[in-house]
């Protein structure tokens, strides 16, 4: 008897049109978009060489900021390119309105800079005129104050850039924008609590016509329920991990780990999903249609909360409310993947899994505690 | 006005849904206006910037100075774990750690191995770099005059204050360019999608379900006085909507929306939510339930606005994607706010406005055609 209850819970959750779009075709599609919209913006924020223009005013000539600008502008850690192509103001500014470049650099009595907009690189251009508008003034104070020095004083100047040292990680695929995939897979998992309603709902006489029709049969409640939630787990696993082969195969997103850890991830975070959505369903008297609300807002909230919307909403959260990703579904499963990606050891990852199973192990229990014996005297 | 009355009366129970968007974008919206006072002037960027100073001498103490002042600080400990998720997330930049023996090599002349980097290779540590190989050679000029380690990084610190001309320039229809103004304009292009679609398609799915239909039809209202009255209905709603979502531009932005651009931006959005009225009257012709609506509501609204550019900037995505674009209302709509606001690649003039409203109306005129030409066919096969 068990598996054929296991064997209808499943045809049944796989015909519902409502859990199957949000669990499978909701993820493919979002994370479709995504990759549209995502795919070029890390390369885009790696740093290359800057486009500027310069411009000299009036057939000025200034040949110490040449140098400097083309000491800047040669090599292989160049700072900025030179766009030979602006002759004058208006072919610059035609340059800097189309985005072109990133800046133009006035060369006149004095040197100015006309940008588009605040940003980054803009930043980099006027560090670079300030500082050098710094170093002429230290030379000719040293020329007025002491000029037996000036030589030295140049010298000191051409310091080469070996005073930093870099330390970096090692392994994994440090583009961030891949951790709102890892929240699409999140996403799909708790989806799959609509799936765990749907058992409580469909064992409970208060709530739906088959319900009723349950419980009049002689077949144990554990049974029942124990059947359906192994069903409508394998059935959310399979959903996510379509979507997860779909990122991998089809939209080729780096996870930066192999293929079977990630379906462990999906399969833990299924049920965890599949168990959140079981308790919710069997706590108090409310309808289905409020029951399905309250778990998509928590589902989209803690999804909001481990980076679904803002990509690094998980870091802030973990600077101002640290506890809420040790106990967020989402955070959890999103976290996993990051620490397979990022991390050459699994303490992380098996401490989130853990976390996970004990989570869906006590809403397991609480919902076996709520949905037992309970008795109608009339419908 | 009967059929105009029970189409009101059907808003009115629509209404939760209307609200509870409109309410979610203007907490997101009023979150975002918080900080749009700092527009005018050049600010430089300010990274998020986490110094271990291991040499802690008067020198290192000057510098760390020098980044407090330029920068953020943070505290995120020493750990590797830490700083690797920081910096994952972004809530770090920069981690950077000053060595022992800072001010000693500094005032000796040696610059090598002075600091020990942790970053993503990106613009904002090559700012950063940048910025502490200019200091190094600043305070290296300094000692060079005579000065101590101590003397040179604080005299390095006084000098940076020197300041170059900068101009922000404003490629936009002529007034300063606001680009939380622009924001919100361009987030109407998701919201106005959701909202009409699963605003205003319920209320005409109640009047084409085909036993409510047929009893009007057989009525002696004549079809043509139903058809106005349900114009009419679908109209005020829009002018609803519109209103609203203007109203809330207004507190947010007051003046603004009342400028040369504010108005044209206002247009920009009149004519975009004439489309999506006509898309909601086309998807009514087909018998969606509440699910479904919300199925393809969400798709439609979520798949066009990533692919023209409303929530990543068209710039950033490839051109193969805005070729797609095209066929899509919300480019044209994207496409005229970033020349109107100087965000895009084309310098503001009336006539190219005037151009991209006019393909959206084409877009309006489409659909709505498209609604009228189902709903006969529907009715010719139904008699």
């Amino acid at each position: 008897m068990f598996f054929h209850l296991f064997k209808y819970e499943f045809i049944s959750a796989v015909r519902n049109t409502q859990v199957m779009f949000w669990m499978i075709a909701f993820p493919i599609l979002l994370g479709t978009f995504f990759k549209i919209a995502f795919a070029d913006l890390y390369d885009d924020e790696l740093f290359k060489e800057i486009p500027i223009a310069v411009v000299y005013e009036n057939d000025a000539e200034n040949s110490a900021f040449d140098e400097a600008l083309s000491a800047v502008s040669s090599g292989d850690n160049a700072l900025f390119s030179i766009d030979k192509t602006a002759i004058d103001k208006t072919s610059a500014m035609g340059l800097l309105e189309s985005g072109d470049i990133s800046g133009v650099i006035f060369v006149g009595e004095d040197i100015s800079l006309s940008v588009k907009s605040e940003s980054t690189k803009a930043s980099i251009i006027k560090f670079f005129l300030d500082q050098y508008k710094m170093n002429e003034k230290i030379i000719s104070d040293t020329l007025e104050s002491d000029p037996t020095k000036l030589a030295d004083v140049i010298e000191a100047m051409n310091i080469s850039e070996s005073c930093i040292t870099e330390r970096s990680f090692t392994g994994g695929n440090r583009d961030p924008y891949v951790q709102y995939f890892y929240n699409l897979l999140a996403m799909s998992c708790l989806f799959g609590s609509m799936a765990g309603l749907a058992v409580v709902t469909n064992t409970q006489g208060n709530l739906s016509a088959i319900g009723a029709r349950r419980c009049t049969s002689p077949i144990h409640k554990l049974v029942q329920i124990t059947a359906g939630l192994l069903a409508v787990t394998l059935v959310s696993f399979l959903c996510s991990a379509v979507s997860l082969l779909y990122l991998i195969a089809v939209l080729k997103i780096d996870f930066g780990a192999p293929v079977l850890p990630l379906i462990g991830i999906i399969a833990v975070g299924s049920l965890a999903g599949i168990s959140m959505g079981f308790f919710v369903g069997s706590f108090g008297r409310m309808g289905e249609g409020a029951k399905t609300a309250i778990l998509i807002a928590v589902s989209l909230i803690l999804c909001f909360f481990s980076g679904l919307m803002v990509g690094n909403m998980y870091g802030y959260v973990q600077m101002y409310a640290p506890w809420l990703n040790k106990i967020s579904l989402a955070a959890l499963i999103t976290d996993s993947f990051y620490s397979l990606n990022i991390y050459d050891t699994y303490d992380r990852l098996l401490q989130n899994l853990l976390t996970l199973c004990i989570i869906s192990a006590l809403f397991t229990i609480g919902g076996f505690l709520l949905t037992r014996r309970q008795k109608y005297a009339s419908i | 006005m009967r059929v105009f009355k029970t189409f009101l009366k059907i808003a009115v129970h629509k209404i939760p849904t209307v609200i509870m968007y409109f309410v979610i974008f203007a907490i997101i919206l009023i979150c975002t206006a918080s900080d749009a006072s700092q527009n005018n002037e050049f600010e430089q960027t300010r990274l998020v910037v986490s110094v271990n100073d291991l040499d802690n001498s008067a020198a290192s103490r000057e510098l760390a100075k020098y980044i407090a002042k330029n920068h953020n600080i943070v505290d995120i400990g020493t750990d590797d774990e830490s700083i690797q998720d920081a910096l994952y997330y972004h809530t770090l930049s920069y981690f950077l750690t000053i060595n022992e023996g800072f001010e000693e090599k500094l005032e000796n002349g040696e610059t090598d191995g002075l600091f020990e980097s942790i970053k993503d290779a990106n613009y904002k540590s090559q700012y950063l770099d940048t910025q502490l190989t200019e200091y190094v050679s600043a305070a290296s000029m300094f000692i060079a005059r005579g000065m101590s380690a101590q003397q040179a990084c604080a005299e390095t610190s006084a000098a940076s204050d020197i300041s170059v001309e900068v101009t922000v320039e404003s490629f936009s229809s002529g007034e300063a360019l606001d680009s939380d103004f622009a924001m919100f304009i361009q987030y109407l292009a998701y919201v106005l999608v959701l909202i009409m679609m699963l605003g205003l398609t319920p209320i005409l799915i109640t009047f084409n379900q085909s036993d409510i239909r047929r009893r009007m039809d057989s009525s002696a209202l004549p079809i043509s006085r139903k058809t106005m009255q349900l114009i009419l209905g679908s109209s005020v709603v829009t002018a609803a909507v519109w209103i609203a979502f203007m109203l809330l531009g207004v507190v947010c932005y007051g003046g603004k929306m009342f400028t040369e651009t504010g108005g044209l931006a206002m247009l920009n959005s009149f004519v975009y939510v004439i489309i999506f009225t006509g898309a909601a009257v086309l998807a009514a012709q087909f018998d969606l339930n509440a699910n479904v609506l919300s199925m393809v509501s969400n798709v439609i609204s979520l798949g066009m606005c990533f692919l023209c550019g409303v929530f990543v900037p068209q710039e950033m995505l490839g051109n193969e994607v805005l070729s797609a674009a095209k066929f899509l209302p919300a480019y044209w709509y994207v496409k005229a706010n970033n020349m109107l606001f100087g965000l895009g690649d084309t310098a503001f003039t009336a006539a190219k406005y005037m151009t991209y409203l006019g393909v959206e109306m084409l877009f309006a005129i489409a659909l709505f055609t498209a609604a009228m030409a189902v709903a006969r066919t529907k009715m010719r096969s139904s008699q």
